[in-house]
């Protein structure tokens, strides 16, 4: 296959492995008992990280708000632009990329050690579909599990950010806490439930299906490829999905 | 249980003009057989004969080059995939490394089958999982995980994992692979043991000539990217020990194998 078709190709399989892995959620075996585990494993596995980061974001964000809000004469907006950026932008797209790097990365080689093993063609000889089984239920809790986790940075970020704002600036809290209710409206806050929602499809079909897919994966160096390939890929899909919802959403 | 050997003369297995390959590459050509109900067919051959690919070929999982497999009277890749996972149910594979699932413990993993492709409540799928683990002298070791298990106990899990359901046919790729001559010993105790127990056909892939021999009533000798011989083990030890010992790189201690005592061996405990 010339090097201009591969990606194609390569696109389509993974188109194919999407449509493949939602007609399995019919299937019994899709539910059989560990969703809610694999819910608990991504989100435990990320929440130290992903609140640490929400924090030092939010902390960081107010500093830079309140200089360039004090230049234009604005430094009681410091609640609303803290809030308003972390709800709409940075709170869906960091909280994806740290999710992606913690638990999507873990959930490829996962995969990918599976299929060097012959635990897929196992399950495949047994009567049991892969896809039901092991894809169904990772791919649902990567997408469940973002926007939670998006909005445990959203506020361990305010929580940064009225910290910072507050005690560094002189900013009276309860100002820049009203502040930042009267800057958030619901429309910004379904933009950021429909990112994170976006985000955690990508990381779950990205990450999932590039170790599914992975044709032969004979040992370490393989796993380890496969997972860095996935993480790649779906840092660009996130930042561009980013970049197009917010372009096309209101 | 019904005698399955008897009941149906038509072949559990069958490969007709069978080639595997990748793109224009060409490993096997030409295979023809069938597996009789109730017999413990082997193939053999040297490493890298396509031994392992034509089972990946045989349960469904690895399209041919050309020709036909059938599975039950069916061909495995023309039907949709309900049906596949259907059809294979009726079998059960063992896998040369295991292929356990490292998150669940031997216990979990020989209750997946029933677990996931029966509606049979919890108590009866543990009483039929402990059945098959009793069978395989397994019981003890149950509740570990698949990690901590060695390199023979894992086939053994496998094997339990593979009959769990009662399958009317069992494949097992390479038994004897990476296990001493003791271990690999009871497993071919087992394969003959499940057999008689079961009253199921076997298919086991290997490279081991002493079992092949011993517990096979049928070789498949797969040389030269083509079947170079199809029969009983008498049949087969007709090659000569230097045709063997080419192939298989071993002095063919197998022409010497005392087939009846060794079996007699292999089932005095049944």
């Amino acid at each position: 296959m010339s090097t201009w078709l591969r990606p194609l190709a390569q696109l389509g399989a993974m188109g194919l492995f999407l449509g493949q892995t939602l007609r399995a959620t019919r299937a019994r075996t899709a539910w059989s008992g560990t969703f809610a585990g694999l819910l608990v494993r991504i989100g435990t596995r990320s929440l130290i990280l992903v609140l640490a980061a929400g924090f030092c974001v939010g902390a960081m964000l107010a500093v830079q708000f309140h200089d360039t809000l004090t230049r234009f004469g604005s430094p009681s907006m410091l609640g609303a632009a803290v809030a308003l950026s972390l709800v709409r932008e940075l709170g869906p797209v960091l909280a994806a990329l740290l999710v992606l790097g913690r638990a999507g990365s873990a959930l490829a080689a996962e995969i990918a050690s599976m299929r060097g093993s012959q635990q897929i063609d196992a399950l495949a000889c047994m009567g049991i579909d892969p896809l039901a089984y092991l894809v169904v239920p990772r791919l649902f809790a990567c997408v469940l599990s973002l926007p939670l986790l998006t909005a445990v940075f959203d506020v361990a970020g305010l929580a940064g950010g009225m910290l910072v704002g507050g005690t560094s600036f002189g900013n009276p809290v309860q100002l820049v806490l009203d502040s930042a209710a009267s800057g958030v409206d619901f429309d910004d806050v379904v933009m950021g439930v429909v990112k994170s929602l976006v985000f955690g499809l990508l990381i779950g079909w990205i990450c999932l299906g590039r170790a599914f897919l992975a044709p032969a994966v004979r040992g370490t160096d393989d796993i380890s490829r496969v997972s860095a390939d996935a993480v790649v890929i779906a840092s660009l899909a996130i930042l561009g999905a980013d970049y197009l919802l917010s372009a096309l959403l209101p | 249980m019904p005698d399955r050997a008897s009941s149906d003369p038509t072949p559990i297995a069958s490969v007709t003009g069978l080639e595997l390959g990748y793109g224009e590459h060409r490993v096997v050509t030409g295979l023809e057989f069938e597996v009789a109900r109730g017999e413990i067919f082997a193939i053999m051959g040297a490493s890298g004969v396509g031994k392992s690919t034509l089972l990946r070929t045989l349960v469904g999982l690895a399209p041919p080059a050309a020709g036909a497999v059938t599975l039950f009277g069916e061909n495995p890749y023309a039907m949709p995939e309900p049906a596949l996972f259907a059809l294979r149910r009726r079998i059960g594979v063992a896998f040369q490394g295991g292929a356990l699932l490292n998150a669940l413990t031997v216990l979990e993993n020989v209750e997946l089958p029933l677990k996931l492709n029966t509606r049979l409540d919890r108590a009866t799928i543990r009483i039929m999982a402990h059945l098959k683990l009793e069978l395989l002298n397994l019981r003890e070791i149950d509740h570990l995980y698949p990690s901590q298990l060695s390199g023979g106990m894992a086939k053994r899990v496998s094997l339990a994992r593979a009959v769990v359901m009662d399958p009317e046919l069992v494949f097992f790729d390479e038994p004897a692979g990476g296990l001493d001559a003791r271990n690999a010993a009871e497993l071919d105790t087992l394969i003959v043991t499940l057999r008689a127990a079961m009253n199921c056909s076997f298919v086991v892939v290997t490279h081991a000539l002493d079992s092949a021999f011993a517990i096979a009533d049928r070789l498949l000798v797969l040389a030269d990217g083509r079947a170079l011989t199809l029969g009983t083990p008498s049949e087969v030890r007709a090659l000569g020990d230097e045709r063997l010992t080419a192939l298989f790189g071993q002095t063919a201690s197998g022409q010497r194998v005392p087939r009846a005592a060794y079996l007699d061996r292999l089932t005095a405990g049944l």
